[in-house]
């Protein structure tokens, strides 16, 4: 009876580190993608059918990425230890990435263009920044979308850190 | 004291019994990866967990892990 209770935690324990892995992978190919599209490296468009199919993966990613981070229950000490490493450098990235998107966006305002519909557009992180004629309130708008920015993207960046310390401390 | 790196008989202990990682984690009723981490010093284990390796083994905790103090 002991020995299946084992069993079944150290499965749950696996099976924890398998999501890990799936939704990081899945993170990466969104990020990679968001990425290609806003540089206009990507210019080749996914078909219908599998740019439909990448969506419905993505918004069942970010769930997962959400579950993963709550799940307690499915992570035993040594995972734990990881989740609060992941927790550390998520807390500095939290603060450090959008002040730093928003300084960049700031400085290099009349260069920036991102890939929208086949045309080249300014990010809409500088309609804020014009949007008030006073510089102070320029740079909080900014800050304010770059934070909402980030914070879509939360779920799947901690799974991509918790992997990396994984990696790094799990092989 | 603070933050030298615990080294531990786990592997020796582990390969005189003819267990693989998995198997011996599954008896600590943890992650093949939580038992890796500890063999390879990336991770020192919980009191919990120490006393359950040291019944596994029928070995006092200060015979499997040593902290070079």
């Amino acid at each position: 009876m002991a020995a299946l209770a084992g069993r079944a935690f150290v499965k749950r324990y696996q099976l924890y580190i398998r999501l890990i892995d799936i939704s990081f992978w899945i993170s990466i190919a969104y990020l990679v993608r968001l990425l290609g599209r806003l540089t206009g490296l990507l210019l080749i468009p996914l078909p219908k059918p599998l740019s439909l199919i990448f969506g419905v993966v993505t918004l069942i990613n970010l769930a997962l990425a959400i579950f993963l981070v709550v799940a307690r229950f499915m992570r035993d000490e040594f995972a734990e230890r990881i989740w609060h490493q992941a927790a550390q450098w998520f807390v500095y990235c939290l603060v450090t990435v959008p002040m730093i998107i928003a300084i960049v966006l700031l400085v290099f305002e009349d260069a920036i263009r991102v890939r929208v519909n086949n045309s080249w557009v300014e990010p809409d992180l500088l309609e804020e920044f014009q949007r008030h004629p006073d510089a102070v309130w320029h740079f909080v708008g900014g800050i304010g979308h770059a934070v909402i920015f980030f914070a879509l993207l939360a779920p799947a960046f901690f799974v991509c850190i918790y992997k990396v310390l994984l990696w790094r401390d799990g092989r | 004291m603070a933050g030298r790196a615990v080294k531990n008989q786990l592997r020796v202990l582990r390969a005189e019994r003819h267990w693989s990682q998995a198997d011996l984690a599954e008896r600590l009723e943890v992650s093949r990866q939580a038992v890796n981490a500890i063999e390879t010093g990336k991770h020192d284990p919980s009191l919990p967990l120490a006393f359950r390796i040291s019944r596994l083994f029928a070995m006092p905790i200060e015979e499997i892990f040593d902290d070079g103090s």
